[in-house]
């Protein structure tokens, strides 16, 4: 009996995960820049998640309502532990400092964390649908007929719904 | 790409994203070939980020499940021995503090002190003494967990054989309607070969919660066949797909097939092989309908009131089932 309600817990959860992970990653990712630390972030998210079983009695938006409230509390709580404790991962260094090294002067770099900062935030900021849109297609490299298929829309409407995405955010990089 | 056409139109969206596709590590200094090259980039971030955190969990879930604390205290903060990069440890006395200590000791003397007190008033109602005890976890485990959360357990069964005595339909092979029904490998496997396939055990009810582990090994949907009386071909049926569908079908007759509702969630984890947990509350004409503990829709239909219950496949569709529950309401 035990081992079964380990599995329900666990199918859950996988819903659960494939459904809202995504879209907090974006969230987490926009307040916490370092890969590593985000992913720790989100793993206390979902952690949380597995120790609260009333989760499962609400209903999808009030689950996903309640994970970004978690995964907010976690990045102040991450950035008032970082207060004490400034550090820049080694991995990033050593990449910042090759990427200086072999491609761009330290300007080049700057401009483009910052532009990368820029389309983390414009993506975090879009809605559900739209980002889920844009997984699809960049992650997942789906095309727009089989994007519509998955989410029941038209192929028009989708292709429509990634034009307007992709005109707004290449305002990033023709803006300068 | 024509350079005096603007990018991204809808119509041509697709190809632009192609043609803008480099595979170099450079980053372009065209706006439109470097914002698809940026989001390729942080998607592979994000998809490789998901996937970590993924594999962290299901080793935290394990550690969990094979450590002698299943019990739910065990779930509290994680151990940091799964973490990739070890966080700072805290101490019990950076947790609590000086000033904080006289407090959490005098909660956990008032806690002791309840718990103590709510044995003592077990021990009186229920001289059963320790077998009482065992008598609420078991009674925890098969508690209703869906609302109204009222239901009473009348069927629990892995599915790995017909040995409880609930009478599910067995066939050798694919009977005159191309179902099979067989336990094979530990699960109970329904199997359509041309359109829909219920498979009943031999209980009826009206009012009801039924909850079944699925995983479709072929094809594309299986689900809860409800309120089904074969005889007249009257039944509902809730149909859930490995492509993140569903729907609520009513038969009316041998042939007609009236779809009340149909969607996609992405409560439905995707993909074959995968499990989802499918249940439904029957509730008078009303039908909660359940994947993976979250509700994805409510259906009303009064049509009919009673039937057999089991599970099914549709469409050249081979799915198994674990771990029926049912409780009547």
């Amino acid at each position: 009996m035990l081992k079964r309600s380990a599995t329900l817990d666990h199918s859950h959860i996988a819903g659960l995960y494939q459904r809202s992970a995504p879209e907090l990653l974006l969230y987490i990712r926009r307040h916490i820049p370092s890969q590593e630390d985000a992913e720790d972030v989100l793993l206390e998210v979902f952690v949380a998640a597995m120790e609260k079983p009333r989760l499962s009695n609400m209903g999808e938006q009030e689950q996903l309502a309640w994970l970004r409230r978690v995964a907010h509390n976690k990045c102040v709580d991450f950035h008032r532990r970082s207060i004490r404790r400034s550090s820049i991962p080694l991995e990033d260094v050593q990449q910042q400092l090759y990427d200086e090294h072999i491609f761009h002067t330290p300007e080049l770099v700057a401009l483009e964390h910052e532009e990368h900062a820029l389309l983390r935030t414009q993506l975090a900021s879009l809605p559900q649908i739209q980002q889920e849109v844009l997984r699809l297609r960049f992650a997942e490299d789906l095309r727009c007929s089989e994007i519509a298929k998955r989410l029941n829309k038209s192929d028009g409407a989708i292709r429509t719904m990634l034009s307007r995405i992709l005109h707004l955010l290449r305002n990033i990089y023709t803006e300068q | 790409m024509d350079k005096d056409k603007q990018p991204f139109a809808p119509e041509s969206v697709d190809d632009d994203i192609d043609q803008l596709t480099t595979n170099s590590s450079f980053i372009p200094s065209d706006p439109d070939a470097r914002l698809v090259h940026e989001l390729r980039h942080v998607y592979k971030e994000d998809t490789d980020s998901l996937k970590r955190v993924w594999e962290r969990l299901e080793h935290y879930s394990m550690q969990q499940q094979t450590s002698a604390g299943i019990r739910p205290e065990t779930l509290q903060r994680p151990a940091m021995d799964f973490r990739i990069r070890p966080l700072k440890k805290s101490s019990s006395n950076a947790k609590y503090p000086a000033s904080q200590l006289f407090t959490v000791l005098a909660a956990t003397f008032i806690g002791v002190f309840l718990v103590g007190s709510l044995t003592w008033v077990l021990a009186i109602t229920h001289p059963a003494g320790l077998g009482a005890s065992k008598q609420l976890n078991i009674l925890s485990d098969t508690n209703d967990p869906y609302p109204p959360f009222s239901g009473e357990l009348a069927l629990s069964d892995p599915l790995s054989d017909n040995s409880r005595g609930y009478g599910w339909q067995e066939t050798s092979s694919p009977d005159p309607n191309s179902r099979n029904c067989q336990f094979r490998g530990g699960a109970y496997h329904v199997t359509a070969q041309n359109y829909y396939a219920p498979c009943h055990g031999n209980l009826q009810a009206s009012n009801f919660t039924f909850e079944v582990q699925m995983q479709i090994i072929k094809g594309n949907c299986g689900g809860l066949s409800l309120r089904d009386t074969t005889s007249v071909a009257h039944a509902y049926n809730f149909e859930v797909c490995q492509n993140g569908s569903y729907r609520f079908n009513r038969f009316d007759n041998f042939s007609d097939e009236l779809t009340v509702a149909s969607g996609s969630s992405r409560a439905i984890v995707t993909g074959l092989g995968q499990s989802n947990v499918i249940a439904a509350v029957v509730n008078g004409g009303t039908f909660d309908l359940y994947v993976n503990h979250t509700k994805i829709t409510t259906i009303n239909d009064s049509s009919y009131s009673q039937g057999l219950f089991g599970v099914s496949a549709f469409l050249d569709t081979e799915v198994a089932y674990t771990n029926a529950r049912m409780w009547t309401l």
